[in-house]
């Protein structure tokens, strides 16, 4: 059943075996995922996107710029895949390691356990098999890859979903389900705990601005909305520190995958670019298209001690930094010394894993929404680890295209002698992780390997959140199949 | 050969041998303690002659700030280390360019790349680039 929590008489009382907070992708697959369970599901927000909804989700900038917060993120039925782009990649087994030159990183998992899930995600999420070999797919696609030196380099491929708009997908499977109580237009405005404050004993919640309130209660609550509302309804339910916050960590390590122009390919012309720069569509459909990129092998980063880094091919959205006397030039060493014609110009877009910072974070403001709830804050703060990684990851890519005879390549990031100490632009890509991390030790994460909250009984945390690191590929694919693999741990936990 | 192709030929010994006295010109009147010979002047002006952008390669050469530091002779004997810049006296064009090819292939193989004003080269073709630029300072000066 969907409804409009609107409906619901003031003061009523929900139960269920299983409460899931927000409906985007992790919630609604953990919700789907609990077959034969009595689950009841809230979503702040309506069935599309409005600015009512919109307007709870506003908070404040408070560190290197960034996207407005009611913009990187929708309120409503299928939450951020509402304008999801629908890239799609697993992280890497390496992602899961203990890497020593990266502190605090590590997952608690390794990739394999993930495995079984990220074929559920790859079905949730309408994409082809599980494969993210790059050759096969080439072959499959009858096209060339890049001729990439295999000790230094690779193409990392993506597959592209639809995208699957999850609330447009999934509100029928909802909507006749015997056994989940969905409302939408429900805000969370605080998790009740015991006495010992180690278990939540109900949600309280509001039918949208100036509606009903009313109260679910439940055996289990899964937290699954989003990387920065996880951790302001956490800190602001239990005073004075927030819920599950003995560790202090909770909206700490936000992570995002700063995206940074960092220079221009000169190529030469070759259909291999097509599958970098423009993506080709798959027949049938699933995956509607791949996309590749190009990354350094995970020995290679190993060795240099450096983040994970993928480097795209973008057409350029801007004039070139230098004259043509310097494109002329540059043809000339290319022709003379390689044989090659570089006529084709692109960007390359660097989309990188960040370094995990208890500095960059979330934390309550002092400005309220219209129910009274504290405003979220983000203090994203760029390490001088991430950009010099960046760096170095384009230094060794920039070799391997000329070394492969692909093209040269001009940085804007070693640009020195023309605009001194600046960095390009760095975006991020509505990619918000890392804030409930998960790690063994409660000391240093605020949930468990189970997706649990240290120190709580029965409160769980679906999402990017989770992330403890975030590799490069785009989190949806992790997320969705950390939240499939949630949807199994549940009912042991409550049997 | 051709006579077109005996006529390039000629033409491009007297640019090369008009260049390389303008680099011999230039080097001696910066730093007179290392001489550059006519054998080795003729090396550097037939490196800038097998370039055909040697106008916008001198401008990428002088955004490479060590050129201004570094003397020609310096450059050579990096391009050309050890008993290699007597050896390249005697190449022809040919070689000449078969042996940069290598030295820039390697350098790329071992990450041998250097920015100069932004582009990421081999730090052969930075080499060269200064190289440029240090010889049509010297023609455009003599």
């Amino acid at each position: 059943m969907l409804s409009d929590a609107r409906t619901l008489p003031s003061g009523s009382t929900i139960s269920g075996d299983v409460c899931v907070i927000g409906a985007g992708p992790a919630g609604l697959t953990v919700t789907r995922g609990l077959a034969g369970m009595r689950v009841v599901l809230l979503e702040s927000g309506g069935r599309f996107p409005s600015p009512e909804a919109q307007e709870l989700a506003k908070g404040d900038i408070l560190g290197e710029s960034y996207w407005a917060l009611e913009t990187s993120r929708l309120r409503c039925l299928g939450g951020t895949t509402g304008h999801w782009t629908g890239w799609c990649r697993p992280l890497d087994a390496d992602d899961f390691a203990r890497r020593d030159w990266i502190a605090d990183s590590g997952w608690p998992l390794h990739r394999d356990e993930l495995e079984p899930y990220y074929r559920e995600a790859q079905v949730a999420c309408d994409l082809g098999p599980f494969d993210y070999d790059a050759a096969r797919w080439a072959q499959r696609l009858g096209t060339d890859l890049l001729p990439l030196d295999r000790a230094v380099a690779e193409t990392a491929i993506f597959q592209m979903s639809a995208p699957t708009r999850f609330g447009e997908k999934y509100a029928s499977e909802l909507e006749t389900s015997p056994s989940i109580d969905a409302y939408h237009g429900a805000t969370v405005v605080e998790l009740s705990t015991s006495r010992s404050g180690e278990r939540v004993e109900e949600v309280r919640a509001v039918a949208a601005p100036n509606g009903a309130a009313f109260r679910v209660r439940a055996k289990a609550f899964v937290l699954a909305a989003g990387g920065i509302e996880n951790a302001r309804v956490l800190l602001s339910s239990g005073a004075p520190r927030g819920l599950g916050n003995r560790s202090g960590l909770v909206g700490r390590y936000f992570l995002e995958h700063p995206h940074v122009a960092v220079g221009v390919l000169h190529a030469e012309n070759s259909d291999a670019l097509r599958l970098y720069e423009s993506g080709l569509n798959v027949e049938g459909g699933k995956p509607r298209a791949l996309r590749a990129a190009i990354s350094l092998t995970p020995e290679l980063r190993a060795r240099e001690q450096l983040l994970g880094c993928s480097l795209g091919i973008e057409p350029l959205p801007r004039p070139l930094p230098y004259g043509a006397d310097e494109v002329l030039a540059t043809r000339s060493l290319a022709r003379r010394f390689q044989g090659l014609d570089v006529r084709r110009s692109s960007e390359l877009l660097a989309r990188a894993e960040e370094l995990p910072s208890p500095e960059s974070y979330v934390r309550l403001t002092a400005e309220r929404d219209a129910l009274g709830i504290p405003r979220a804050g983000l203090v994203w703060r760029h390490h001088p680890e991430t950009l010099r990684s960046i760096r170095r990851t384009l230094e060794l890519v920039a070799a391997a295209l000329s070394r492969a005879g692909i093209g040269r390549v001009y940085s804007y990031m070693h640009g020195e002698h023309r605009v001194p100490g600046a960095w390009p632009e760095i975006f991020g890509g509505y990619h918000h992780m890392g804030t409930t991390r998960m790690h063994d030790d409660p000391r240093r994460g605020v949930v468990d390997r189970d997706c649990r909250v240290h120190f709580m009984d029965n409160l769980f945390v679906a999402g990017s959140s989770v992330f403890p690191t975030g590799g490069f590929a785009n989190p949806t694919l992790t997320l969705v199949a950390l939240a499939a693999r949630l949807a199994r741990i549940l009912p042991r936990f409550l049997a | 050969m051709t006579p077109r192709a005996t006529r390039r030929a000629v033409a491009l010994g007297v640019a090369a041998g008009a260049l390389g006295c303008c680099a011999l010109w230039l080097y001696q009147s910066e730093d007179p303690s290392a001489t550059l010979t006519d054998a080795e002047a003729r090396v550097a002006a037939r490196i800038a002659s097998l370039l055909d952008s040697s106008h916008e390669l001198s401008g990428i050469g002088k955004l490479e700030r060590w050129t201004l530091r570094r003397p020609l002779k310096a450059l050579l004997l990096e391009l050309f280390p050890g008993d290699r810049l007597a050896a390249a006296e005697r190449w022809n064009d040919a070689e000449l360019e078969v042996f940069l090819r290598a030295e820039t292939r390697s350098d790329y193989g071992a990450g041998r790349i250097t920015s100069v004003g932004g582009w990421l080269l081999a730090a052969t073709e930075a080499r060269i680039c200064a190289l440029v630029f240090a010889v049509s300072r010297a023609m455009s000066s003599s």
